[in-house]
């Protein structure tokens, strides 16, 4: 249990978000209160040219500034910076304060053209970096859970070339060597027990659906990226005569397929894992730009 | 090397079996081996940033160089400041005020100060106020096409809510209309000092009047008040326009005209009424009128008279072009005039009040009918806006008033009913102003190109 337990992969909101979420919990609260607040007493409510609306926007943009700064902090080297978790903390919640704050700066109102843009970048920014947060709390796991065999997202096209490579042993064990151009002749090499027809249809089928599906780039439409389906091909595989005699390099080569289909789940996974980021990153570019020209008109009129 | 859980055969073992440089320093390499391929599209994530910055900064610093200023205003400026839109400076006198307002001790720096809403306007102060106030606490900016003076009610009542005198002329309001006072004549019962006698039930009694034409005529309040020109308040009532038509001052000559052009003569004048002028200025010209009179017809010096002898008026000069018998008969004729106008009930009394009666020695003196041009003079009100209602939805004491000290103005819960917030608008402004238009002060003129900013 202990070894389950230590092998479980760890969620990315855990306990020790607790001081986060209570401290900026506390800090939306206080700022609502504050909105509501000092809004009663100005005639036409708090506006976000008055010094608190100010102090709110600057607030705001403090948070934003701070979350915007996690890229930055990624490129130092883990020794320099100790607290890169932390600040990835603080990136998620922060963030999520800094919706609290702008609104209530803004006083709820969508501005002009300029700030219109600015709320609405503001809000796909934090929209992805949501949808980010739950793809990276939920998604490893589930990798963990439906890709036993799970390799480093780097190496998935080398591995299959791998995977490949014995696969091509593999058959040519049981049909012979592969002779380019279709002048290959069945009757010599290969397994001994088996007919040169039977060798033959292994080759063939082989070729037209198992090879390319161990491709690095495996063709989209094919009968093996669907379990159910590809129990067809080997069932095809499997009714041809004295097939028993290879039998268990058939279940080596439903296992090479089983494996890429995983590691095709893997890449598919992955790429939802990392995806958001080129929503999240260019719209907080977008946002910096934005931001900049909304600090410095809002200053300087 | 596999994995001990994974029933699956690992592929890896030539991945596995990299040295520690493939593993670890060639990560750091500019060029890469087979074995790796990037984690994230970097190059495309960055392509993508830098697009997006430029769009994010490039956008607001294009409208800046382009003088788009309507780019940077949370809403355009005013109807009224439409001109100024694209030229934040003209307001915007100063510079980085809102910076400056977060430093300690600034809080209370504007960002338009009065100075440049004084280039343009003046803003006479409020009532007793010592000062002005700063323009922009209540003239907020950037709020579209809203007129700048329909400011929230939060402005006023930070005052009036607690604001009262001891004598009860200013009672608190804190808003409308379940927190406002009725008005200020009917909460004092007051009544309407005109020094005129008019009776409004008499006058739209069913089934009507008799008008010039003896015909029984049904009168509307509409033919007697009019709004001005305006719509907003009623025209004063004056006895040309209102009165004249059924009241007419109307005199005759006293006598039998048996000659038959006499007779059209005396029927001529009779048909003539008096001017609707001071005592002394009937006097003047309805003498002018006999003199002229018996200088046409002399024949009628000799027709029988049943009038009261001459009484000369003491001091008084003839005229030399007049015989002293025409004289006489103008002033027998004349006097018996001024009975029926000075005297009799159906003259001048009938309407005015008299200060002194006519006697001997001086002709009666009219008082002041002093009707009020306007009532409630501290707040406004359309009547031209509320045209589509009758008369009596708001005056409903008129068909039925007597008096003229009755004051036909309804309570202000008259008002309240559809001025509330859920109907018809029922802000202060709706109602008041703020500023003492009464103290304005003539301002500069400014010529075109200045206002445009076309002159440097």
């Amino acid at each position: 249990m202990r070894a389950d337990h230590d092998r479980a992969p760890r969620l990315l909101i855990d306990a020790s978000h607790k001081p986060w979420i209570v401290g900026c919990t506390l800090a939306a609260v206080a700022s609502l209160a504050a909105y509501v607040g000092l809004g009663q007493r100005e005639p036409d409510g708090l506006r976000a040219g008055s010094t608190p609306g100010l102090w709110l926007g600057v607030a705001g943009t403090a948070c934003m500034v701070f979350a915007g700064l996690l890229p930055a902090i990624r490129k130092f080297p883990r020794r320099r910076l100790p607290y890169r978790r932390w600040w990835l903390k603080g990136h998620i919640w922060l963030g999520l304060l800094s919706v609290v704050l702008i609104l209530c700066h803004a006083g709820f109102r969508i501005g002009g053209p300029l700030e219109q843009a600015l709320l609405a970048v503001f809000g796909v920014t934090i929209l992805s970096g949501v949808l980010g947060l739950v793809f990276q709390t939920f998604l490893p796991r589930r990798m963990t859970v439906q890709v036993p065999c799970e390799v480093p997202f780097e190496q998935i096209p080398h591995a299959c070339r791998v995977l490949r490579g014995h696969a091509d042993d593999l058959v040519e064990s049981i049909c012979g060597p592969y002779e380019p151009g279709g002048g290959q002749s069945y009757a010599s090499g290969g397994h001994a027990k088996l007919t040169p027809e039977t060798k033959a249809r292994f080759r063939e089928l082989y070729e037209a659906e198992v090879r390319p599906f161990l491709s690095d780039r495996p063709v989209k439409v094919s009968r093996l990226s669907d379990p159910l389906r590809s129990e067809e091909v080997f069932a095809e595989m499997n009714a041809m005569p004295e097939i028993a005699a290879v039998a268990e390099e058939a279940a080596k080569l439903r296992t090479f397929c089983t494996e890429r289909r995983l590691l095709a789940e893997q890449e598919r996974l992955h790429r939802w894992l990392h995806g958001w980021l080129l929503v999240h990153v260019p719209v907080s570019a977008a946002l910096l730009g934005l931001g900049v020209a909304h600090v410095w008109t809002a200053m300087r009129y | 090397m596999p994995e001990p859980e994974s029933p699956y055969s690992k592929s890896l073992g030539e991945w596995y079996a990299l040295g520690w440089f493939q593993r670890t320093v060639q990560r750091w390499l500019p060029f890469r081996d087979h074995y790796r391929r990037p984690r994230q599209p970097r190059r495309l994530l960055l392509g993508l940033c830098i697009v997006a910055l430029l769009i994010g900064a490039g956008w607001p610093a294009f409208a800046y160089v382009r003088g788009q200023r309507r780019v940077f205003q949370s809403r355009s400026v005013s109807t009224a400041h439409a001109m100024f839109n694209e030229r934040c400076e003209v307001c915007h006198t100063g510079g980085f005020e809102p910076a400056l307002r977060l430093w300690p001790g600034n809080a209370t720096l504007l960002s338009v100060s009065n100075t440049a809403c004084l280039q343009c306007h003046d803003g006479p102060i409020h009532k007793d106020a010592a000062d002005l106030r700063n323009c922009v606490s209540c003239h907020r900016e950037h709020r579209g096409h809203e007129t700048l003076a329909r400011m929230n009610d939060a402005h006023c009542t930070e005052c009036h809510a607690t604001l009262r005198k001891a004598d009860g002329s200013l009672q608190a309001v804190s808003s409308f209309p379940d927190a406002h006072p009725d008005f200020g004549l009917i909460r004092r019962q007051e009544s309407d000092r005109a020094a005129v006698s008019f009776n409004h039930a008499v006058h739209l009694k069913e089934p009507g009047v008799r008008n010039e034409k003896n015909e029984t005529e049904k009168l509307a309040c509409t033919q007697c008040h009019q709004a001005d020109d305006a719509g907003r308040y009623m025209k004063p009532i004056s006895y040309a326009e209102n009165c004249k038509r059924c009241h007419e001052l109307s005199v005759r000559l006293v006598g039998v005209f048996k000659d038959e052009t006499l007779n059209g003569a005396a029927e001529a004048f009779a048909a003539m009424p008096a001017p609707h002028e001071p005592p002394a200025t009937i006097q003047a010209a309805l003498r002018e009128r006999l003199i002229g009179f018996v200088h046409e017809h002399p024949k009628v010096m000799n027709a029988p008279t049943t009038a009261a002898p001459p009484r000369p008026i003491p001091g008084w000069q003839r005229p030399q072009a007049v015989s002293e018998k025409e004289w006489d008969w103008t002033t027998r004729q004349l006097a018996g005039m001024e009975r029926l106008l000075f005297d009799a009930a159906g003259g001048c009394k009938m309407c005015h009040s008299v200060v002194t009666e006519r006697n001997a020695d001086q002709l009666p003196i009219i008082a002041d009918t002093n009707i009020p041009k306007r009532w409630l003079k501290e707040s406004f009100f359309s009547h031209r806006r509320h045209q589509m209602m009758e008369c009596t939805a708001c005056h409903a004491q008129a068909p039925t008033s007597t008096r003229t000290s009755d004051v036909l103005l309804t309570s202000i819960r008259t008002c309240g009913q559809c001025h509330t917030p859920s109907r018809a608008r029922s802000d202060c402004v709706e109602c008041h102003r703020y500023h003492d238009w009464s103290k304005e002060h003539a301002h500069p003129k400014r010529s075109l190109s200045d206002i445009l900013g076309l002159e440097k």
